[in-house]
């Protein structure tokens, strides 16, 4: 089976052709390039340079977010168009459990993405021959992840350390995505209705939460 | 026996996420237009960031829609089509990504078309262009006069320096009190009043085709402001009569003008604004005293979709004008690098 896997959910961008669960071939990139202009030309590599065709393509696998939200939604947009065009199933994984897979720290790990403000994008993973989830993800400030470490022991925190934010993190490993990591754990992986996926945002835009607090007086 | 093209293209530039499937640039075999303007209502325009959420959400959709109501499969196509500018950039990134996807599976020509040029070439969903032609473009977003010698050639002969004529009517239906759209609202109640307030009309230095509408805008505002002050009543169809009197006037005035300066005999009114009844109906009456064609698009055709993307892009087809899976999305292109 050849799986197509996407991940442009924040700065670094990482594409990947996987055979039964194996890496083909694959593309990890951090740099400052929109996501939009580079990743159709990072597949096209990726299937020529495997020599693989469109066609052979069974699958596909994208990060679903959370992130960037322009950068989600150009992974996302993709992966649905792909899919429905040629006819293939479509799978989604956290862009967190891709951080954590990636890492390949084994045990509890904490992934984060800055959230802004104060804030940040992070589930915490208990990681051995297999994932299990034991703080769901979620846009939560420092504190609060910080009282969700406390819980669990020797809680490794993964971080790209090319973002602001890590600077006033207590010490972390430096972590990128490469999707292609993320078919070792199928239990991460989750089939999708190619109409109805949506990006995981994990929070409401602005003007929907002020709308509705508005609502709410 | 020339071989038929038929183009699938996209729009998303705003708040409509839009397909269509087109035949030879004027034959529409399928328009599909899903409008987000229900959810925008909540805050009074359009938010780009839920604008974004919205077209993901439908961007298969409304494809796969378009093919089925077309009856054709992707092997029936020539080419993907889709608006690559300007408009919000978060919105334009789903269609472009969406149709370089589909391009690059069904292995079509990418065609990325200039979105203004597709409310000219809207005209063409329902008759033949004719040049030299001047071409009027009012929306939401753009108020422009251009002038086009043939086929993708475009001259911008003039411009709004402030607001768009829809961005006016939008702001001038708030203070209203009219719901977002409010351009429809101030057409209708305009029907029902009469110019008292004769708010200015700004036609700029002399010889210029460029446009102003904060000025007529803000004296609305401070008229309204003031009567409310001092107690009295306000007749909001009266309000809404003057202010679009003063805006066809202009708009009309100086577009003849520009029509008679260029010497052409065609004359194209397009874009959202085209709906207003007012400047339909004065477009109408000078246009035959003049003996001048005009054309304006049905209204369907005059709101975003995509088959307007399509009919243009059949010419830019015709020349190769092809995109390439690194085209991104720019909020703002000026329409005369287009010119081929
Ligand atoms: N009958 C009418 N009279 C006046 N204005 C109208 C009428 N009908 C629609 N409008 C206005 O047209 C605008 C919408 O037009 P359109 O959809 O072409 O704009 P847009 O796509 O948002 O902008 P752009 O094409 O510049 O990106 C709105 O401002 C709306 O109020
Ligand atoms: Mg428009």
């Amino acid at each position: 089976m050849i799986t197509l896997m996407i991940d442009t959910s924040n700065r670094p961008l990482s594409v990947a052709i996987n055979e039964d669960g194996r890496m083909v071939a694959e593309i990890n990139t951090t740099v400052r390039k929109t996501h939009s202009a580079t990743i159709m030309v990072h597949i096209n590599h990726l299937l020529e340079s495997s020599g693989y065709k469109r066609s052979d393509i069974n699958r596909i696998v994208v990060a679903r977010g959370p992130g960037s939200y322009t950068g989600v939604r150009i992974g996302v947009t993709i992966a649905k168009t792909l899919a429905q065009a040629l006819g293939v199933e479509l799978y989604s994984v956290s862009s967190l459990a891709v951080i954590a897979a990636s890492s390949g720290a084994k045990g509890n790990v904490l992934p984060m993405f800055d959230g802004r403000r104060g804030n940040v994008y992070s589930g915490l993973y208990h990681v051995s021959d297999h994932f299990e989830e034991m703080e769901a993800a979620g846009y939560k400030s420092l504190e609060t992840v910080y009282e969700e470490m406390e819980k669990h022991e020797k809680v490794c925190l993964l971080a790209d350390g090319s973002e602001a934010f890590t600077e006033n993190l207590p010490k972390y490993t430096h972590a990128v995505p490469r999707i292609t990591t993320v078919e070792q754990y199928p239990e991460i992986l989750r089939r999708e209705n190619i109409h109805e996926m949506v990006p995981e945002y994990l929070k409401i835009s602005e003007a929907e939460k002020n709308w509705m607090n508005q609502q709410q007086s | 026996m020339n071989e038929d093209i038929v183009i699938l293209s996209i729009e998303t530039s705003c708040d409509e996420t839009a397909c269509s499937v087109i035949r030879n640039g004027n034959e529409v075999l399928s328009n599909i237009v899903v409008s987000q303007i229900d959810s925008h209502k909540r805050f009074g325009g359009v938010v780009p960031e839920v604008a974004s959420r919205h077209h993901v959400e439908t961007i298969t959709v409304v494809i796969e829609e378009a093919l089925e109501a077309a009856r054709m499969t992707p092997a029936d196509l020539s080419a993907v089509a889709v608006t690559e500018g300007p408009g919000l950039i978060g919105a334009l990134l789903i269609g472009i990504n969406a149709a370089k996807a589909f391009s690059f599976a069904h292995d079509l020509p990418l065609i990325p078309v200039h979105h203004i040029a597709g409310h000219v070439y809207a005209n063409q969903l329902d008759e033949e262009l004719h040049f030299p032609l001047v071409a009027l473009i009012v929306s939401g977003g753009h108020t422009e006069l251009i002038y086009m010698k043939d086929h993708l050639s475009f001259e911008v002969i003039g411009e709004t320096r402030d607001d768009a004529v829809g961005e006016a009517y939008d702001k001038v239906a708030r203070v209203i009190g009219l719901p977002y759209p409010g351009g429809p609202h101030v057409d209708r109640l305009s029907k029902e009043g009469h110019d008292i307030y004769e708010f200015p009309r700004a036609y700029l230095e002399p010889g210029s085709y460029d446009f102003s509408f904060s000025g007529v805008k803000s004296s609305v505002i401070n008229t309204l402001h003031n009567q409310r002050q001092k107690g009295q009543e306000v007749n909001a169809a009266d309000v809404a009569k003057s202010f679009q009197e003063s805006v066809v006037e202009v708009l009309t005035v100086k577009t003849l003008r520009a029509v008679k300066d260029y010497g052409v005999e065609n004359l194209i009114v397009a874009g959202g604004v085209a709906a207003n009844s007012g400047l339909r109906a004065r477009f109408e009456e000078k246009c035959q005293d003049e003996g001048i064609k005009l054309s304006v698009p049905q209204l369907k055709y005059c709101t975003d979709n995509a088959a307007m993307i399509g009919a243009v892009a059949y010419h830019l087809y015709k020349k190769g004008a092809f995109g390439t899976l690194e085209l991104n999305g720019r909020n703002t292109i000026d329409i005369e690098e287009y010119t081929m």
